[in-house]
């Protein structure tokens, strides 16, 4: 990452050779349609390249910062055409399963994959629900609520406190 | 733990929720001006960015189409290629302001990281004596243009058109500038539904340049009470100059 803040057109060339499939994955799980979460990727690759020289080694691994682009990238997508409404509701299900379905992430240290889950599973179905759909799927809370059955307020209230019982927890 | 929520408690939560992605588009927007000098803030979302990273898990890999990084890389090189003087020619002593296309398209010939920069374009007009020097759209979270803002430094003033529709709220904008490597945002004053013209100092004035943040918020009327922000940021973006 240090060597694209210096502008190395081949360690961008890398970099993206490593992630993008990853990325791309986070980018269709939210956007839904091939050629938009493209777009979302392209653009996020885009800011990387001028923004590289601001990462910080310091904050954590380069893959969570990117992931973050991306994310952010997706959801402005979405939110600038109309989310498909035929779209299939994959609602998550039971914790039990949640570090088998959370595959691992290279980049990602295991020892961050095996905590998060174990501190997910102790928070109530519920309020797990929509901290991990929010994230995967890019669900706003006013979607979470109307897709998952729960008044909006609750919904707001569960992310907030459901947050801090993982800092908690993680930091436990 | 507490029912009591603490500040340490609402940074973190509101840096979860940034990381989340579920801020309300003018939240995520006040947050991320926090951001840019708050260092608690900062290491707030990067220990949320780490923390939940493993759920990008979830999402199956794909693998993008092969041509996809050409387009990539043609981008990066359109936005870094340098700007070539007389490309776009404006007829001077126009009103120049109330066509913003042209300015947004001057922006966009010149090469400008318009798509890596969303919010905010500040350009040098083509040069000529007594214009104005610097022009800047703010835009929007859905890119409509809102503002114009024009610093004239020949006679030490900034002035702000409306060019959109204002916002539908009972506080007022008022327009703040946020010079690059300080966390002090000055105010430049409230806007109204007309043309506002502020005189600034000069040293101000040099401090609108590459890498310092114009943003408008919402303000009781009369202003913000205690000189910096308190309401929420409806536009900002950062100054990318135009180099003739």
């Amino acid at each position: 990452m240090q060597k694209v803040g210096q502008q190395d057109a081949a360690a961008f060339k890398e970099l993206y050779a490593a992630t993008a499939s990853r990325l791309l994955g986070v980018a269709m799980r939210i956007v839904r349609r091939r050629e938009v979460a493209e777009d979302a990727l392209h653009d996020a690759f885009v800011r990387v390249w001028w923004h590289a020289s601001r990462f910080d080694p310091a904050r954590g691994p380069a893959l969570a910062w990117m992931i973050t682009i991306v994310r952010n990238s997706a959801i402005n997508h979405i939110r600038k055409t109309a989310r498909e409404t035929a779209l299939e509701t994959e609602v998550d299900g039971e914790a039990d399963s949640l570090l088998d379905r959370m595959a691992e992430v290279p980049g990602i240290p295991a020892a961050d994959r095996i905590g998060l889950a174990r501190c997910l599973q102790e928070l109530e179905a519920g309020p797990r629900q929509c901290v991990v759909m929010a994230f995967a799927d890019g669900w706003s809370h006013e979607e979470l609520a109307e897709r998952l059955g729960h008044p909006l307020g609750t919904v707001k209230s569960w992310i907030r406190r459901s947050l801090l019982r993982l800092r908690e927890c993680l930091s436990a | 733990m507490s029912d009591l929520p603490s500040d340490r408690d609402d940074l973190d939560a509101d840096a979860g929720e940034y990381v989340l992605g579920t801020l309300s588009p003018e939240d995520h927007m006040r947050f991320e001006m926090r951001l840019r000098t708050d260092r608690q803030a900062q290491a707030a979302v990067a220990y949320w960015e780490r923390r939940l990273s493993p759920l990008a898990g979830l999402a199956a890999p794909a693998e993008p189409d092969p041509q996809l990084f050409g387009r990539i890389e043609q981008t990066i090189n359109r936005q870094a290629r340098p700007a070539r003087p007389g490309r776009v020619l404006v007829p001077a002593r126009t009103r120049i302001w109330n066509n913003v296309t042209i300015w947004r398209n001057a922006a966009l010939a010149a090469g400008l990281a318009a798509a890596a920069f969303a919010g905010l374009l500040l350009i040098r007009p083509l040069p000529q004596g007594g214009g104005p020097s610097y022009v800047a759209v703010l835009d929007n979270a859905e890119g409509a243009p809102v503002w114009l803002v024009t610093a004239d430094p020949a006679n030490l003033t900034i002035s702000v058109d409306p060019v959109g529709q204002s916002p539908n709220d009972s506080r007022v904008p008022e327009l703040w500038l946020i010079p690059e490597g300080t966390d002090t945002p000055i105010s430049l004053g409230v806007l109204g539904g007309h043309r506002t013209t502020a005189v600034i100092d000069a040293d101000r004035l040099a401090q609108i340049g590459e890498g310092a943040v114009l943003a408008v918020s919402l303000e009781p009327p009369g202003g913000s009470p205690t000189g910096t922000p308190t309401g929420p940021v409806v536009q900002q973006g950062r100054i990318v100059p135009y180099l003739p």
